[in-house]
């Protein structure tokens, strides 16, 4: 992720000398999200083993794997979401939003470290979120939250994401955060174009929003979504007959 | 210790990138198994980290946490994959989980000087070569500081401390305007010897083709097979054979005329001068003709520096013959054991790339076995217990502690110290019961602590019948059996030795 020249001159004014340079300003940031990293990896590897007897129940197909990239937000993403954070005001009714800085990105940012999991059908993404909302290992180490975007109702989303997000925090150190995705393949080939094609643009020229993203734009990516949500439904349809007695197990 | 776990798959790359050049990379992956190492793993981290300060102007350091290692190359293409090294946390960790800090910056900085290997292979015996040649950083720079300033040197240690892979190690890495020779002595027998193996050791190297005799250079010998040079110095032999000190007298004239400067280097020169000596009277003389002649060489050669490697004992030796003050121009050079630090970065540096991983406990209970850490010895225990754990998969501190005594003190590793037995068939040069003496003074050090020096002398000349030559004897020992005298004391330092000497030398009394 490359800077912007708003994250360039906010890395000038704010950060402490001599990190306050694109240059350098990521050893500032680095060591502070080391231990999310760390954290990253241990949770990484004990997911993987609480879903091993999944993979292996489900060994005939591909079930689900780790997705290997966007583990950590970079040093750029980290400083885009803080400046971003303290010129976010309220939306009408809702509480005020969290305001990052440099002092304490580390302990509010929720997704510093996280990582996706990538599943083949919508019911393998709920197996998948009931094995980690269910483990008494994850619960033992973390509080956990669990928040589902794949059934939203259109009137309460505001993107085309479609995914189950799990944020842990850490009981032993309060304030450690790491956010888990689960998603199904469509669900994340949508993210990564989006992220692409939208995100990006959006960040890198935040005042030139309703230039670069006229509204149709914006309702075509989100009905792409809406459109790849059709097809997760009819191959998760198609399973369940290719799959005979377990359809009418899963059934009930 | 334990077999490595290589299959693991999941878990965290700490990496180094150049700051200059991203493409220089290094990188450490350590597997991890779950939650449970989540401390653990921020110890090594943290460690780590706290180490890159030290390389901080050059290197960018990141973690990143890693799903399936072996596809490494898709999610992190960057990383050189040829230089990512796998360790499992505990190696860098003690008992109570504490992070060792030595063992993370001696992999960080043969990372960045690029050593190859990376990891010194076990070569018990074999001359420590390339970045085999471990942790003698500080000597060649001392002598060659001290040749540069015009000195000649006397290089003197006990047997199998590296010597000849220190002086090695010299002539590969010379400094600008220098030529190096490294010639072998041992073998030879006689000043003629002396003079065809500096001829031999000349033959060898390009760069001291100009050094020849004007007749042998033009044939450039060191493009020549092997068994052409034996021919080209057999050729030699006979006018060296006539008058050595003419020939040798002109060789050095003729080096002495040319630019650059030439170190020559005469290893194992202990062995020459003893097996100069026999019983004859003559043959004292003739030792003292060739160090008379070769002070007189030195101090006439201005373009020749000299390096004469040795025993510790070679001048009480030289004295107890009569032979003393030819070596005084020399200035003294003592090469030291492994610091005890250094001895446990080698263990768990040349383990580490056997993929074994090994605890501290286990690294102090190896040395303790053995006593104070004799290259040549630590490399034989080091082998033993890779195979052994190989072959094992695992083992306990009991394991190893049967390792050294049934493997490395057991009849399989007996040709390991043939060398032992050949020194002590040398002593009978220096009396009929010499060797008999020998023996019973290591018979009664391997069944004791320490002895007194009296005591020592009593036993000496109760089987020798005299207390000639018990000095020079003494001194040979502490430099063939590793035996030191402190405090009118006199003991065994390489606790293995002792070992050894009590199972296979004790032979009763002689």
């Amino acid at each position: 992720m490359e800077l912007s020249e708003e994250d360039k001159k906010f890395i000038v004014e704010n950060f402490p000398y001599p990190y306050n340079t694109p240059e350098r300003f990521g050893e500032f940031i680095l060591p502070r999200v080391q231990i999310h990293h760390g954290l990253c990896t241990t949770t990484i590897a004990t997911i993987k083993k609480l879903l091993a007897p999944l993979k292996k129940q489900y060994g005939y197909r591909f079930f689900c794997d780790v997705d290997e990239s966007e583990k950590q937000k970079s040093p750029a993403s980290i400083i885009d979401k803080i400046r971003r954070s303290q010129t976010q005001n309220a939306k009408r009714g809702e509480p005020e939003p969290d305001r990052y800085d440099l002092n304490n990105f580390a302990r509010k940012i929720t997704d510093l470290a996280r990582f996706r999991i990538v599943c083949n059908f919508l019911s393998d993404v709920e197996k998948v979120a009931e094995v980690i909302s269910n483990s008494t290992e994850l619960s033992k180490t973390f509080n956990i939250r669990r928040k589902s975007s794949i059934i939203l109702r259109p009137k309460n989303r505001d993107s085309g994401e479609r995914s189950i997000k799990f944020t842990l925090e850490l009981k032993s150190q309060p304030g450690l955060f790491l956010e888990i995705q689960v998603m199904t393949q469509l669900q994340e080939a949508w993210d990564k174009k989006d992220h692409f094609l939208v995100y990006e643009q959006r960040r890198k020229f935040p005042d030139k929003d309703e230039e670069i993203f006229p509204d149709f734009l914006d309702a075509k990516m989100f009905s792409t979504a809406e459109l790849l949500f059709v097809a997760d439904d009819y191959f998760e349809w198609l399973r369940k007959k290719r799959e005979g007695t377990k359809f009418d197990e899963e059934e009930k | 210790m334990r077999l490595r776990d290589e299959n693991q798959k999941t878990g965290h790359l700490l990496i180094f990138i150049s700051k200059e050049e991203r493409a220089n990379n290094f990188s450490f992956f350590f597997p991890v198994e779950g939650l449970e190492q989540f401390d653990s793993l921020l110890k090594v981290i943290e460690g780590f980290e706290h180490c890159f300060q030290g390389f901080k102007n050059g290197y960018e350091f990141i973690g990143n946490s890693v799903a399936d290692i072996g596809r490494l190359e898709e999610i992190l293409p960057e990383i050189d994959k040829s230089r990512m090294l796998r360790f499992e946390l505990e190696e860098f960790l003690t008992e109570d989980s504490q992070f060792i800090e030595n063992f993370a910056k001696i992999v960080i900085e043969r990372q960045i000087k690029k050593e190859s290997p990376i990891f010194p292979s076990i070569r018990p015996g074999a001359m420590a070569t390339g970045s085999n040649f471990y942790d003698r950083n500080k000597e060649p720079e001392e002598i060659w500081g001290r040749l540069q300033k015009g000195k000649n040197l006397l290089l003197r240690a006990p047997r199998r401390y590296g010597k000849s892979s220190l002086l090695n190690y010299i002539s590969e890495n010379s400094l600008p305007g220098w030529r190096v020779c490294h010639v072998d002595l041992e073998g030879g027998k006689s000043s003629e010897d002396f003079v065809e193996y500096t001829l031999k050791g000349l033959i060898q190297r390009q760069e001291c083709n100009v050094c020849l005799p004007e007749g042998l250079s033009v044939l450039e010998p060191w493009k020549e097979s092997e068994r052409n040079k034996l021919e080209i110095v057999r050729n030699e032999r006979k006018k060296i054979r006539e008058n050595w000190q003419e020939y040798a007298g002109a060789m050095f004239k003729h080096i002495d005329s040319l630019g650059d400067k030439l170190l020559l280097i005469f290893d194992e020169v202990s062995f020459l001068l003893e097996d100069m000596i026999g019983p004859k009277v003559q043959d004292k003389n003739k030792v003292n003709e060739l160090l008379i002649w070769f002070r007189e060489a030195r101090k006439k050669a201005k373009k020749i520096s000299f390096i004469l490697s040795g025993s510790e004992h070679l001048p009480s030796f030289l004295e107890s013959f009569g032979i003393e003050g030819y070596l005084d121009d020399l200035e003294t050079v003592h090469l030291g054991l492994f610091e005890s630090q250094v001895a446990r970065e080698f263990v768990f540096l040349v383990l580490a790339g056997k993929k074994i991983v090994i605890r501290l406990p286990e690294i102090y209970l190896m040395l303790a076995l053995m006593g104070d850490p004799i290259p040549y010895f630590l490399q034989l225990f080091l082998d033993i217990l890779s195979r052994v754990c190989t072959e094992k998969r695992s083992l306990s501190l009991e394991q190893i502690e049967k390792a050294y005594h049934q493997e490395l003190l057991g009849p399989e590793s007996k040709r390991y110290f043939e060398t032992i037995q050949l020194q002590l068939e040398r002593y009978s040069r220096y009396g009929e019961r010499s060797r008999a003496g020998a023996e019973s003074i290591l018979d009664e050090l391997a069944v004791n602590e320490s002895i007194g020096r009296k005591d020592i002398e009593v036993i000496w000349q109760e089987v020798t019948g005299g207390k000639e030559r018990f000095e020079v004897m003494l001194s040979i020992l502490q430099d063939d059996f590793y035996i030191k005298e402190d405090k009118g004391r006199v003991f065994f330092t390489s606790k293995l030795i002792k070992d050894w000497w009590e199972r296979h030398g004790l032979a009763g009394k002689r």
